[in-house]
């Protein structure tokens, strides 16, 4: 997995992206400085409780921000130019053909007054497609994430769909634009558990299949740990970790990261009573000065209340935002690897 | 099909309501205090005069028979005749009711001009200057009377600038369309401020809504999004309720025919009351009814057209 | 503070003004002019407004500023009277529809279906051809057409609030009807029938008006705004002032109830977020 990582063509770039919602007069930080890139033909994930900045970070990426949010600074490079400078029509051009989204819930992301054609033929304005080619485009979409009998379907309304058809129409829909990069913001998050699975495969499946890239928003490291090759976590607008998939399970390095894997119901561990993390996420209008996970922090020390860590590299693309990270050296993951790297699950 | 017999179904269910309805009005018109015939006639009337009246009105008969004769005069179309005007009440009715549905459409009209823009532009600046004005607009819009608007647009448009009639609709079609914008555009005025305060809040829901998004991020124009995804479904519940108005307005036709002096039915009533003439005032009342019964069997039907999740049943 | 907040405040407490100014016109009108209403003045009929009848007068020779003050009794009694009669009642059949349910419940949808099937104006007309025009048919039509909307109104919330978890517990710790529906659902469901008042408040005025100018409710002498403007018709080319000053009261009056029931509903709106 590592060397992939390492060696792969970087399509998206963000650096040091801040993202502020302005309401009732009051200043909310709910992205900070947030630096990542995604490869060609990569899973990236972000983690973190609802909140957390992951959502908006994925929306700023194609500028889908509410009207009272503002991109103080940062930059989000996509095949070499900045799309927080594009104008209008050109960002349009990057929407949807190069950088596609599939929303949590179908049952609202879709128009419940339009028929799924109408929405999926909205992908071919613009291509020179005779009727003949759209139809076909998008009976192939909709057999592609498994809906049966397309044809007929395709000439329905998304409230006619069940629960996971629905999620599959939307990702047909998206799909018809052949991006290059896919924004899945939560795709499993309202389904049951048999179709998240299913879900989730046939998301890797297409990926593999299309040669895309995906960026997964999801706040279950289950899912992650099923999709992923590398992962951010987010906590209050921060990345405060970020690593390959591996890496971060068996051998995470911030005190939240590690929260989130102890709190996770497993059948490994012996013990088996879940662990949450005390306490609640500050709010985004009224971060503390120092590290933002310090006040529910079980290593927590002066310096972690004074003074704001920065990411550092503690190994090769693991990153971690803590003063005190040594501390969880040697610390037990999810997953148990020696430090070299290999795996004896 | 489905529609054909939803329809049929809703006939059916309307039957029972109407005549009870038109129990009611039976039991109404003759709970008028006095001896009809004597109040139809005035204190002065002969008695010969009087007893042939009675005797025309079945007032001789039982209650039973009267209301006998009174159903079967509704289902043949026989609503007894006029006293003022010395016709059939059918025919008078007929003879008027162009006029008050002509009125009708052009108030729809004007009302689909002056509330659905001014209502999505409120929607779209919702809390910002534009959406601040149309707002308080259609508030006092709300507050506005009816009868006093119409006075003072005639008092602007026919009595100082003489741009429209004072009174009547003429005789060709262009002096009865010519006639007819001054009540219409009175009409709209507090129907449109109902309607630009919903479509408005619809506007503000859809905006924000995950299928707007869904569809920003297709990269589509901002048109195709306000025109297909905010317009589109906003208009929904916007249309549903505009006909569900347009019965108002069909009332409103009372108040409206006689502010500027027009033939209609609305007028007729009022006058018919003046008059006494309560056969015509049963007749017309009869006729609202079917009418509001009509439409609101249309209203369901074009919800059902515009929106495919309402299922007609 | 926060914008929203002061904005909400603005509609509210220029609506209280209004309708505070319209209550003092209403209650004490002798404040505001030493003319009588009802006074005929053959000297001066139909005299344009002055320094001596700020709003003019009318073809008896009446003060129109003096009928226009006075005439704030009658149609604030006229708003509020037709409108506080069907606000309890269907309210409380409302209440009685939803919470109960079966064939209660069935039973008033029928007569609601009945009263839905005519016109607000159409009854109201045929009510008058009963009981002969005046402010007494004007109530009496009022509050036969009115209860529907409040009924529908609170039973759509009972339905809400019924199924809620702690009207629920309150049957499960076994309270009788009476406490749930006094203690859990009129406090949940009254807000919204208020900020429909308020409104309701608005066009029971409008009617109101619209029937005395159509001479079916309000009779003259008698000031009433629109008998007033009624009057005022024969006149329109010569005296507009008879028409245009009511026309502006019943207007202003009727923005401050209607700022008032916006003002209600956004704060209404906002605590329920």
């Amino acid at each position: 997995m590592s060397d992939k990582i390492n060696t792969g063509d970087v399509l998206l770039d963000v650096k040091n992206l801040n993202v502020r919602f302005y309401s009732n007069g009051r200043e909310m930080k709910a992205v900070n400085g947030v630096s990542f890139n995604i490869k060609k033909g990569e899973t990236f994930g972000f983690v973190g409780e609802s909140g957390c900045g992951k959502s908006t970070t994925s929306r700023a990426i194609i500028r889908l921000l509410a009207e009272n949010a503002k991109i103080p600074s940062g930059e989000i490079i996509y095949k070499g130019q900045d799309i927080l400078k594009l104008s209008n029509d050109k960002l349009r051009k990057i929407r949807g053909k190069e950088i596609g989204m599939i929303f949590q819930e179908p049952m609202t992301a879709l128009n419940p007054v339009l028929t799924i054609k109408q929405q999926m033929y909205e992908q071919f304005i613009g291509t020179n497609m005779t009727k003949a080619q759209k139809e076909e485009k998008a009976v192939e979409m909709l057999r592609l994430v498994g809906i049966p009998s397309p044809e007929k379907r395709l000439k329905e309304y998304i409230h006619q769909f069940s629960g996971g058809m629905r999620q599959r129409a939307m990702i047909a829909i998206t799909l018809a634009a052949n991006p290059n990069l896919l924004i899945a913001d939560e795709p499993t998050t309202a389904l049951d558990v048999t179709i998240q699975d299913q879900i989730i495969k046939l998301i890797n499946k297409i990926k593999d299949q299309l040669g895309m890239s995906v960026l997964l928003i999801t706040h279950d490291l289950g899912v992650i740990s099923q999709m992923c090759d590398r992962v951010a976590v987010m906590y209050a607008g921060y990345f405060v970790e970020t690593a390959d998939t591996l890496t971060l399970f068996s051998v995470p390095r911030h005190p939240y990261t590690k929260g989130l894997i102890d709190a996770l119901p497993s059948t490994d561990k012996k013990d088996l009573s879940l662990k949450p993390i005390k306490g609640t996420a500050p709010s985004l209008a009224d971060l503390p000065s120092g590290c933002p996970f310090a006040p529910r922090c079980p290593y927590k020390e002066d310096k972690c209340d004074a003074e704001l860590p920065e990411m550092k590299e503690i190994s090769p693309g693991h990153m971690v935002r803590c003063h005190f990270h040594e501390k969880l050296k040697g610390a037990q993951g999810l997953i148990s690897i020696d430090e070299e790297g290999d795996n004896n699950v | 099909m489905d529609v054909l017999n939803y329809i049929l179904k809703r006939v059916l269910q309307m039957i029972p309501v109407f005549i009870i309805v038109t129990i009611l009005i039976f039991i109404l018109i003759r709970a008028i205090p006095g001896d009809p015939a004597m109040v139809m006639l005035g204190e002065r009337a002969t008695p010969e005069s009087l007893a042939a009246l009675r005797e025309k009105l079945g007032l001789n008969e039982s209650y039973i028979t009267q209301f006998l004769l009174y159903l079967k005069g509704i289902v043949t179309l026989d609503l007894g005749d006029s006293i003022k005007f010395n016709m059939p009440v059918v025919d008078l009715i007929f003879s008027r009711v162009g006029t008050t549905i002509w009125l009708t459409i052009m108030s729809t009209f004007f009302t689909v001009i002056f509330s659905f823009i001014p209502g999505y532009i409120a929607g779209i600046k919702k809390d910002k200057i534009p959406d601040q004005i149309i707002r308080l607009i259609a508030l006092i819009g709300l507050s506005v009377p009816s009868f006093w608007i119409g006075l003072v647009l005639l008092t602007l448009f026919a009595v100082q600038i003489k741009i429209f009639p004072v009174s009547g609709w003429g005789d060709t079609f262009i002096e009865h369309f010519v006639g007819l914008i001054l009540p219409s555009i009175t009409q709209a005025i507090g129907v449109s401020a109902i309607l630009i305060r919903n479509l408005r809040n619809n506007v503000v829901d859809i905006k924000n809504s995950d299928y707007v998004d869904f569809a920003k991020s297709k990269g589509i124009s901002q048109f195709r999004i306000s025109a297909f995804h905010i317009v589109r479904n906003a208009l929904i519940p916007t249309t549903t309720l505009l006909s569900l108005k347009i019965i108002a307005m069909f009332g409103g036709s009372i108040v409206i025919e006689n502010v500027f002096t027009l033939p209609g039915i609305g007028a007729l009533l009022v006058n018919s009351i003046y008059a006494r003439d309560y056969a015509v005032v049963q007749g017309i009342i009869i006729m609202f009814v079917i009418v509001v019964m009509v439409i609101n069997l249309l209203t369901d039907i074009i919800y059902s057209i515009l929106d495919p999740r309402v299922k007609l049943s | 503070m926060n914008k929203k907040a002061i904005k909400i405040n603005v509609s509210l407490i220029i609506g209280i003004i209004i309708v505070g100014i319209a209550l003092i016109m209403a209650l004490f009108p002798s404040m505001f002019t030493n003319y009588d209403p009802e006074a005929i003045d053959a000297t001066a009929m139909l005299a344009p407004p002055s320094a001596e009848h700020i709003f003019g007068t009318d073809n008896y020779g009446r003060d129109i500023f003096a009928r226009v003050i006075y005439s704030a009794r009658i149609d604030l009694l006229i708003g509020v009277g037709a409108m506080i009669i069907p606000f309890f009642v269907g309210t409380a059949l409302g209440i009685i529809s939803g919470y109960y349910g079966g064939k209660v419940d069935a039973f008033l949808m029928r007569v609601l279906d009945i009263f839905m099937a005519f016109p607000y104006m159409v009854l109201a007309i045929a009510i008058v051809a009963i009981t002969g025009a005046g402010i007494k048919a004007l109530f009496i039509s009022m509050w036969l057409v009115g209860w529907k909307e409040y009924t529908r109104l609170v039973r759509s919330e009972v339905l809400v609030v019924k199924n809620s978890e702690y009207v629920e517990a309150a049957k499960v710790l076994g309270y009788n009807d009476l406490r749930i529906i006094v203690r859990s659902i009129i406090p949940n469901v009254l807000s919204s029938a208020i900020v429909y008042g308020a409104s309701d408040i608005v066009m029971c005025m409008m009617s109101g008006a619209a029937m005395s100018y159509l001479g079916l409710g309000v009779q003259s002498p008698t000031p009433e705004w629109g008998a007033i403007i009624s009057g005022g018709k024969a006149f329109l080319s010569i005296a507009w002032w008879i028409t245009i000053f009511p026309g502006i009261f019943l207007v202003v009056t009727g923005l401050g109830f209607s700022l008032i029931g916006d003002g209600l509903s956004d704060k209404l709106r906002q605590k329920g977020r």
